[in-house]
């Protein structure tokens, strides 16, 4: 892969990364290590990716594989609290801003299926090839985490 | 909540300035299938350098008596560092019988050379490695025995 390649990957899928790794250990410092070092690990990747699409998925199975090591290795950065992350981020609304704090305060097996599901609109195959487990663990982690959301934005509304 | 939790999350961003960080460091590093091709770098920007220095480079075959060590390594900037020490035919260079040579790989396909002599005398040459190919042959089959 020539740089240039690589710089066009970086800026596009660079977010991407980001957030799968955001979505693993829900620290800003160390999803942003996380992004660098899949990065860098593309960029000394030796085999051809046939397309933007298989790159991208790969990319997304090593964030993945990174944030898991990162859990196993019990090494996390200083944690800056959730809601002073979220205040940093340009959100559209405080509502926005809420949901985030609400989705992310779930754990974290439920919280890179979801955004593989319903932000990157993977199917559940995908999702479950992409995170290594079963169709019906996906399945069941997404109905799960989608419950959890919808009882703490209840809880929302009923309290404010 | 998909609508929702999707507008949530296309405003979470990676810093600009990390990406840029990675591009940076890649831009200054190749991808290490490139040492092999140094090796022969190596023994071109010899030739190229004798042949600078006045040597009588062109008689080809003897143009190194022993290639004492050759090693590569990564330099703490992330460029693609190979170095080689050789004994060279005093025929060919008189006084100078020992140097080594160090090359650095840039991008965009060309190698500056730097040899040092016995004195600490320095010769730095640029070459493009498009050029190779023509002028190995037995050269490389001689670095490729050591």
């Amino acid at each position: 892969m020539t740089a240039e390649e690589f710089a066009g990957y970086a800026k596009e899928y660079g977010d991407t990364v980001y957030r799968v790794a955001l979505n693993c250990c829900k620290n800003a410092a160390d999803a942003e290590d996380i992004m660098q070092t899949v990065l860098l690990k593309l960029f000394r990747e030796t085999k051809d990716f046939e397309s933007g699409e298989h790159v991208k998925r790969w990319l997304i199975r090593v964030a993945v594989n990174e944030g898991r090591k990162l859990h196993s290795s019990g090494w996390f950065k200083r944690r800056a609290s959730l809601e002073e992350y979220a205040g940093t981020v340009d959100f559209e609304s405080q509502e926005d801003s809420e949901l985030f704090i609400i989705v992310m305060g779930l754990p974290e097996k439920y919280r890179v299926p979801l955004y593989l599901y319903y932000y990157e609109d993977y199917t559940i195959k995908e999702v479950a090839a992409l995170c290594r487990l079963k169709e019906s663990t996906v399945q069941t982690r997404l109905q799960r985490a989608r419950e959890r959301v919808k009882k703490a934005l209840t809880k929302q509304e009923e309290d404010s | 909540m998909e609508e929702k939790y999707k507008r949530m999350f296309s405003r979470v961003k990676a810093s600009p300035e990390k990406i840029q960080e990675v591009i940076i460091m890649t831009e200054k590093r190749r991808p290490r299938k490139i040492v092999r091709s140094l090796l022969v770098t190596a023994v071109i920007m010899a030739l190229a350098v004798l042949t600078a220095m006045g040597a009588n480079a062109a008689s080809g075959g003897e143009l190194f008596a022993k290639i004492v060590s050759y090693t590569t390594y990564t330099a703490e900037d992330g460029t693609e560092v190979a170095e080689m020490e050789v004994e060279l035919d005093d025929k060919m260079l008189e006084g100078n019988t020992t140097g080594s040579f160090e090359i650095v790989q840039g991008e965009d396909g060309k190698a500056v050379m730097t040899y040092t002599d016995e004195n600490g005398k320095k010769v730095t040459q640029e070459i493009d490695l498009e050029d190779a190919d023509d002028i190995t042959g037995q050269l490389q089959e001689k670095a490729d025995k050591k």
